[in-house]
């Protein structure tokens, strides 16, 4: 410690004591409301950062942990299914003429008219049209 | 320290460490806007103020460090000078005052601060060690340069002779 004596000493002192005296003090009011303030600003922003890291920490979270797969969307638009017809109400169709004939038609009763025997090429009597005896077509319509 | 602790350790000291900042730092309105400041940041820190039993060195190194961060920003200073306004017409420094400040502001930053907390706040240079955080060797190259320095500056062959040394 500089001794008492010391000039040196002495000339900071009296320059210390020059500024002390010039100087303007604020009142602690000044310095409490201020202080106040800077803690208000503190604690909020300690509260802002704690948020932001629980939300940041909240959204890596869900999107690294697995989860239940988002379920998936068709293709396309579905539309209603309407209600079918029954097939006896299927309106006739030219197509439906070159169908083969069905093992049903086969075990039709046969008729008086197709009862003919000697049918030629071998073909079913049953098929056989009772007028002509040659065209195999028209006995495959619908009923 | 309470708030009504606080209110009077304010009262008391605020002078003082203005008075010491003013030497540090050569520009009185500088001094006492980092002092303010300081003590600013010491009230929302009251209880750390007092954990070390040494509150006067806290605000008075918080003071310092502003004032250094100031420097690097200058135009704040221009802010203070119009915060406070113009001071009230007291005496003036005396010549020697003026002498020594002038001196001051030729040394280095951290030369400045070690001199006045050698010759003007009595610290050893132990505790001189603990408020600047710089090696003993340092702080004592520190006074006996800033020492030579300012006798060659102020023409005094009785401050070249240090009689702590």
């Amino acid at each position: 410690m500089p001794e008492p004596q010391d000039p040196l000493r002495s000339l900071f002192q009296q320059a210390a004591a020059s500024g002390q005296r010039r100087a303007i003090t604020a009142p602690v009011e000044h310095i409490a409301e201020r202080g106040k303030r800077m803690h208000r600003r503190r604690v909020a922003a300690v509260v802002a950062g704690a948020c932001l890291v629980l939300a940041g920490g909240g959204a890596a979270a869900a999107k690294l942990l697995p989860g239940k797969p988002p379920s998936t969307p068709p293709a396309t638009t579905p539309f209603p299914r309407q209600p079918s017809p029954a097939p006896t109400t299927r309106p006739p169709s030219p197509v439906e003429t070159s169908r083969p004939p069905s093992a049903a038609r086969t075990v039709r009763p046969p008729s008086a008219e197709t009862s003919s025997p000697g049918a030629p090429g071998g073909v079913p009597t049953s098929l056989t049209n009772g007028t002509n005896g040659t065209d195999g077509m028209a006995s495959t319509s619908p009923p | 320290m309470t708030v009504e602790e606080f209110e009077e350790f304010y009262a008391r000291t605020v002078a003082r460490l203005t008075g010491q900042l003013y030497v540090m730092l050569g520009d009185l309105h500088e001094a006492q806007d980092v002092v303010q400041e300081a003590f600013v940041k010491g009230w929302s820190r009251r209880r750390q103020l007092d954990s070390d039993g040494r509150p006067e060195a806290w605000i008075r190194t918080v003071a310092w460090r502003l004032a250094v961060s100031r420097w690097r920003f200058r135009r704040r200073a221009a802010d203070a000078w119009k915060r406070s306004g113009a001071p009230p017409h007291v005496e003036g420094p005396g010549p020697d005052q003026v002498a020594l400040v002038e001196a001051l502001r030729e040394l280095p930053a951290q030369q400045r601060r070690t001199m006045t907390l050698h010759y003007l706040c009595d610290l050893t240079v132990e505790q001189i060690v603990g408020e600047t955080g710089q090696s003993a060797s340092t702080i004592k190259t520190h006074l006996a340069r800033g020492r030579t320095a300012l006798a060659h500056r102020l023409q005094d062959p009785r401050i070249e002779e240090d009689p702590g040394a």
